[in-house]
């Protein structure tokens, strides 16, 4: 059981039952969550100053997707260093190269991991 | 009487002969000069064996002239159709004058005693006429066209061809025959005071009729080579013996009674004998060459006709090569361009003018060729099916092929088929699936997640039913998972998107890790493993992900297919060239007729679709392109309801 007291996490999903899912299980390990629906949203969260100690992000988003928001934080001088998780359901070698030379630390596939394994890669970034 | 019955005979089958031959002549061919004066002849004898035929029976002085006037004109048409055959025409004037002087005798003859006063009668069927004041106008007349007729031909025999002069002389033996026969008993043998024989005259025209005819089927005389007209001959052969036999009988029976007659008849049968030894001299001589020549123009003919047969069958074949749906070209022997057919043209927007004869590195300067050229740049091998992409909307099989004809090479034929229907479809088909895939991925993302959570007791603890049933349907579900991930393989392998990210990785690690995730099934199902693998195992650059799905897909295989209790062996092994994997299962076989077909896309054997209804087909597709993809190689070896084994290689 992984402990992330006093960690910062913008979930951005724009499934509502996964994003309830998740949150669910991370805040059973004492995260704090916060969740963006879209990601023009979830730029306007990151630049709003809040800071997050780590942003899990879906690809296929509304508004705009989630390689163009890794881009935009990108180019913010001030959060350009904020830790980023892919998680989406592409998982193409493509996408998975174009995410991580974005700068996202780790690419996960959502159909292919369970809760429980993404609570143990997230603790294993955030040690 | 015999001898005046054969008489009869003979004059009216010479002279329907004379008339068969003079019209089939001119049928044969009506616009030529020689046919036409033949015709001319042929009927003027016709018209005179009649009428003779006619006095056989009315012995008065009116058909005696009759039978005189047509004489005449037998002479001057036989004269003009001589000099027909001779190439050659006398003066008009000259012609006009000899035209006008038959007419004017033919009149004198029928209707003055000018020529003919009357009829003495020496026998039963022989008489003779008392001549007239003009008798020996016409006389000198008849002999100057009898002279010019036998003259001309050695005068002008010079002038004409080889065959040509076969056809005079024997026409000429023919006249010659006649002519000097009728001289003799209507002039000679009368103005000896021998009247006996004036009434054979006209059968002689037989040796006209006869000797023509020798000359049309021998030397095709007036253009004519027919079978039939051979047995027609034949006939008058026969007719011309009897003739003979009749003028013996005549000359025999009249040589007891008159003395005199005998230095005629020697010197008349000498002359016959002479007659026909010149003729064989001429014609003896070069008959065998004229065989060959012969044969010669009839094997021209037969070549002719084969030449014509072949191009018949050339159009064909060019016909077919022309409306052939695919594009062709054909290179010869030099491997220069020989043929392009239309849809090559269409194909790779070409012009063919200029190209024939050119190297096929000359189609280069037509943009859509290039791939092509590029293709046969190593040399024309045999190639078969190579796909190539001329264009983004166009792709291609191009096949090569060696023509041979009696183990000698002929060239090639290249084959140009046009693939960009079935790639669009393919296209539109892997892009379908591709996009259902990933729209499955989220609600299957859903259901595993909540499943999980549930049956974790996230949302509370579960009673031993639900956590029993929420467990099968995350199971489920994970069939579900690996499905959609196969289908995403298969679109992307398709796609020639499937990279490999190659890393030093350790094999046996892979191995382990696949068996230990499949722990549960294996206690499950009472199978026994025996795994072999050496100590100090080497790492292998390998995709470390599509490397576990192949020994994944294997081992699933190997246990699913397995029966309860079953003994799967696996065996890792390193030759120093390569890594070698081996399992062995004691499972339900492949059935030998389903083996070729093992590794296709969405195959199932049937015995495999029994067990296990689900599978997707594509478990083995993927794990064959995997293997190839590093290098590998994959086989097996299998019988039914005895076991399989796979094995694959990756080069160290």
């Amino acid at each position: 059981m992984a402990n992330f007291t006093g960690k910062r996490i913008l979930l951005v999903e724009d499934d509502i039952l996964l994003s309830k899912l998740l949150s669910k299980k991370l805040v059973d390990n004492n995260a704090t969550i916060f969740h963006a629906a879209d990601g023009e949203e979830a730029v306007k969260m990151i630049k709003d100053n809040q800071i997050f100690d780590l942003v899990l992000l879906d690809i296929m988003l509304p508004k705009m997707d989630g390689f163009q928001v890794l881009k935009t934080i990108r180019a913010d001088e001030k959060k350009k260093e904020t830790v980023v998780i892919i998680l989406s359901n592409l998982g193409q070698e493509n996408d998975v190269e174009k995410g991580v030379s974005l700068g996202a630390k780790k690419f996960l596939v959502k159909a292919l991991l369970s809760p429980d394994e993404i609570v143990e890669e997230i603790d294993t970034i955030l040690k | 009487m015999l001898q005046d019955t054969i008489v009869k005979v003979v004059v009216i089958f010479s002279g329907l002969a004379n008339l068969f031959l003079a019209i089939y002549v001119y049928k044969k061919n009506s616009k030529d000069n020689i046919n036409k004066n033949f015709l001319y002849f042929g009927l003027a004898i016709f018209l005179w064996c009649l009428v003779n035929f006619i006095m056989l029976f009315e012995k008065n002085i009116f058909w005696f002239r009759v039978t005189y006037s047509i004489g005449t004109i037998v002479t001057l048409t036989g004269l003009y159709f001589t000099l027909a055959l001779c190439n050659t025409k006398i003066n008009k004037w000259l012609q006009i004058f000899l035209s006008l002087v038959c007419s004017v005798f033919f009149v004198l003859i029928i209707f003055t005693p000018l020529l003919f006063e009357n009829l003495v009668s020496f026998t039963s069927t022989a008489i003779a006429p008392v001549s007239g004041p003009l008798f020996y106008i016409w006389t000198a007349y008849m002999v100057f066209l009898i002279g010019t007729t036998l003259s001309v031909p050695f005068i002008f025999i010079k002038k004409v061809d080889e065959e040509r002069k076969k056809q005079i002389l024997y026409f000429l033996l023919g006249e010659a025959i006649f002519g000097i026969w009728a001289v003799l008993v209507i002039i000679v043998l009368p103005s000896l005071g021998v009247n006996q024989f004036s009434n054979l005259d006209t059968p002689a025209t037989i040796f006209v009729v006869g000797f023509t005819s020798y000359a049309i089927v021998k030397y095709h005389l007036m253009g004519i080579r027919s079978v039939l007209f051979k047995a027609f001959i034949y006939a008058l052969v026969i007719i011309i013996l009897i003739a003979l036999l009749l003028a013996l009988m005549s000359v025999g029976s009249y040589l007891f009674t008159h003395e005199m007659i005998w230095p005629i008849c020697v010197v008349a049968i000498l002359l016959s004998i002479a007659l026909f030894f010149v003729g064989r001299l001429f014609f003896v001589e070069k008959r065998d060459l004229e065989k060959a020549k012969i044969n010669l123009t009839e094997m021209l003919e037969q070549s002719e006709n084969n030449r014509m047969k072949v191009e018949t069958e050339r159009d064909k074949t060019a016909t077919i090569i022309k409306s052939f749906s695919d594009g062709l070209i054909i290179l010869d022997e030099h491997d220069e361009i020989f043929l392009i057919n239309p849809e090559a043209e269409k194909i790779l927007e070409l012009k063919i003018n200029g190209l024939i004869k050119k190297p096929i590195q000359s189609l280069s300067v037509f943009s859509k060729a290039i791939p092509i050229v590029s293709a046969l740049k190593t040399g024309l091998t045999n190639i078969l099916k190579k796909e190539l992409i001329l264009d983004k909307d166009l792709t291609i099989e191009l096949s090569v092929i060696p023509l041979n004809l009696n183990e000698k090479d002929i060239g090639h034929l290249i084959v140009i088929h046009d693939i960009s229907r079935e790639k669009t479809v393919e296209k539109m088909k892997t892009e379908f699936v591709s996009l259902a895939a990933h729209q499955l991925r989220t609600p299957i993302s859903i259901m595993n997640w909540s499943m999980s959570m549930l049956k974790n007791g996230d949302f509370g603890k579960l009673n031993k039913k639900q956590k029993e049933i929420v467990e099968s349907a995350f199971k489920t579900n994970e069939g579900l998972i690996v499905l959609v991930s196969d289908l995403l393989n298969t679109t992307r392998i398709e796609e020639g998107a499937y990279l490999h990210e190659t890393t030093m990785t350790d094999m046996k690690k892979i191995v382990d890790s696949v068996l230990d995730n499949y722990k549960d099934a294996i206690k499950k199902r009472k199978i026994k493993i025996e795994y072999f693998e050496p100590k100090n195992f080497p790492q292998a650059k390998i995709d470390e992900k599509k490397i576990k799905l192949a020994v994944q897909n294997l081992i699933d295989n190997a246990i699913k297919y397995s029966p309860e209790g079953g003994k799967i062996v696996i065996t890792l092994k390193n030759d120093n060239k390569n890594i070698v994997f081996k399992i062995q299962d004691s499972g339900i076989g492949i059935p030998k007729n389903q083996q070729n077909k093992i590794f296709a896309k969405f195959f199932r054997s049937d015995n495999a679709k029994k067990i296990d209804p689900n599978g997707s087909g594509l478990g083995l597709f993927l794990t064959e392109n995997i293997i190839n993809a590093h290098g590998g190689k994959i086989w097996f070896e299998s019988k039914e309801n005895v076991g399989t084994s796979f094995y694959f290689t990756l080069p160290i």
